[in-house]
């Protein structure tokens, strides 16, 4: 069965692929932080206030940042990986892809104006 | 092979359903597993966070949901799937850069990350 | 009596046209060391002359009798009975099209390996005599030119039964491999251009179930991931 129409390669892809593990990398370093700070919340460590000053801190802001987008980038790279793998055809994937896109991005607009305590 | 127009359709060999499961696929398909349960609790994260930096009461119902079944719960998975995630990731990154990739290390460290992640998921829901 | 060996193989008859079932065989265990092979040829020419399969070698060259044994890809001729666990299920290569019985279409196996263009490439003039290779160049090719294309690899690979009409999968990615490493191939930044797409090569997620499968025990996710790290290495 030789594939005749074969479109040949596509000469990308490396992006995605280095954009996740260079995103796994940040969130390896950046991730234990928040989830350090929900655990003392969650054992009463940290009461509200404390919870605040250390989330309103500008390095913990800007270090929050950094995190968020590449959480971004990671889900959405892992996610296209997955819409790729399991939805062959092509309409669905691209709308799928899309609409990902579309709702990780709202996630993260939130996420920022959590963080900078924005109109509030 | 000549494909006659005639061809009868062929039948396709059984895959998924019949092939025996190794740690290293294991390992694999958990890392997947544990990535989309990270990505779904991105929204629950904000909400705990958004409730948290809200007003004392909003604070306090944040803190009574987190110590309800659900709650704990869902800590529980997200924390284990954190857990799991991390250290396969870490595995999966040592092996892009060329470390680790002899066949008897690439199965071992398998082993490692799951057994290691199985440990860390009786020991969140005792320690808790 | 003989020890008996129990056995359970994929049957598929195109004739019939009914779907493929699993036919129960018992086998005398008949020398020490019997393979796999032996019990399928006994099948064969003692009790059912129509079991059909492809074998050539019998010694784990010529990469014909490449089979789902008990739920793992490898090779009849050099399986021992042995260490397997009764009754054996013996089916064809994973997500394969089933031509009769254990025998499935390799054409798109070998396809996908016409596609990494398999040969040496120069721009250099030919010299007289050979390309010469130090010990240490020819020694790169280990655990790559062992590879028989039997193609129990790719067809262990869950990323290639999803989408193996585009990735090129586990042996004919080693085998790119093979000449990316390769010192006398002179076409190295041609050959990544080929392979540098999502589909054709960042398809693998590493769950290496070629690595495990692989009858010469091989290493095709590492080859992969050598490939990558070229690709990676020329783009930054
Ligand atoms: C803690 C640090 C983390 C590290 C070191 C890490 C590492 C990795 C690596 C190396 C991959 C690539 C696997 C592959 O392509 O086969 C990956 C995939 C993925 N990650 Fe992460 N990750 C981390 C955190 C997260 C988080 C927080 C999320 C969710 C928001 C996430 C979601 C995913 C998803 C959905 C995939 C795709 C899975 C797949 O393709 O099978 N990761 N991760």
């Amino acid at each position: 069965m030789k594939l005749v129409k074969d479109p040949g390669s596509a000469r990308s892809g490396f992006k995605d692929w280095y954009l996740q593990r260079l995103s796994a990398v940040v969130l390896a370093v950046l991730l234990p932080l928040p989830l350090a700070l929900l655990v003392m919340v969650y054992t009463g460590q940290v009461d509200q206030f404390g919870l605040l000053d250390i989330i309103d801190h500008f390095v913990s802001r800007l270090l929050h940042t950094l995190l968020i987008i590449a959480l971004i980038i990671h889900a959405y790279m892992g996610l296209k990986v997955m819409i790729e793998d399991y939805v062959p055809i092509i309409g669905w994937r691209v709308s799928l892809i899309g609409a990902m896109l579309v709702v990780m991005s709202g996630f993260g607009i939130w996420w920022l104006a959590i963080i900078w305590a924005w109109g509030g | 092979m000549s494909e006659g127009p005639e061809q009868r359709k062929r039948p396709l060999s059984p895959r998924l359903s019949i092939y025996r499961w190794q740690p290293a696929m294991i390992a694999s398909l958990a890392h997947r597993a544990s990535g989309l349960i990270l990505v779904l609790f991105v929204p629950l994260y904000l909400w705990l966070l958004h409730g948290m930096t809200g007003s004392p009461d909003h604070f306090e119902q944040v803190q009574a949901w987190l110590h309800s079944g659900l709650g704990k719960f869902s800590l529980w998975l997200a924390g284990i799937s954190l857990f799991y995630h991390f250290c396969n990731g870490l595995r999966f990154l040592s092996i892009d850069a060329g470390w680790c990739e002899s066949r008897r290390i690439l199965r071992l460290s398998a082993r490692i990350v799951i057994g290691a992640a199985l440990v860390a998921s009786v020991l969140l829901a005792v320690m808790f | 009596m003989s020890e008996m060996i129990a056995l359970s193989v994929f049957r598929y008859d195109p004739e019939q046209g009914d779907k493929p079932a699993m036919q129960a065989y018992k086998v005398p265990m008949s020398k020490p060391g019997m393979k796999l092979l032996d019990a399928l040829n006994y099948i064969k020419w003692e009790l059912d002359g129509s079991l059909t399969y492809r074998r050539s070698c019998g010694e784990g060259v010529c990469g014909s009798d490449g089979l789902n044994i008990n739920g793992v890809n490898g090779l009849a001729c050099i399986t021992p009975i042995a260490g397997l666990k009764q009754p054996i299920h013996v089916r064809p290569l994973p997500s394969m099209q089933v031509i009769r019985d254990l025998v499935v279409d390799m054409d798109h196996f070998f396809d996908q390996y016409r596609q990494i263009q398999p040969w040496l490439k120069t721009e250099t003039p030919t010299p007289e005599h050979e390309r010469l290779q130090s010990p240490e160049q020819r020694a790169e090719l280990d655990g790559s030119y062992e590879c028989i294309l039997c193609g129990c690899c790719t067809t262990s690979c869950p990323s290639w039964w999803w989408n193996g009409d585009r990735f090129l999968g586990p042996a004919a990615l080693l085998q790119a491999n093979r000449w990316i490493v390769d010192s006398r191939d002179e076409a190295m930044g041609e050959r990544l251009d080929q392979l540098e797409d999502s589909f054709r090569l960042y398809r693998c997620h590493q769950i290496m179930n070629c690595m495990e499968a692989c009858p010469k025990e091989l290493n095709p996710t590492a080859a992969i991931d050598n490939i990558k790290r070229k690709i990676l290495a020329r783009k930054s």
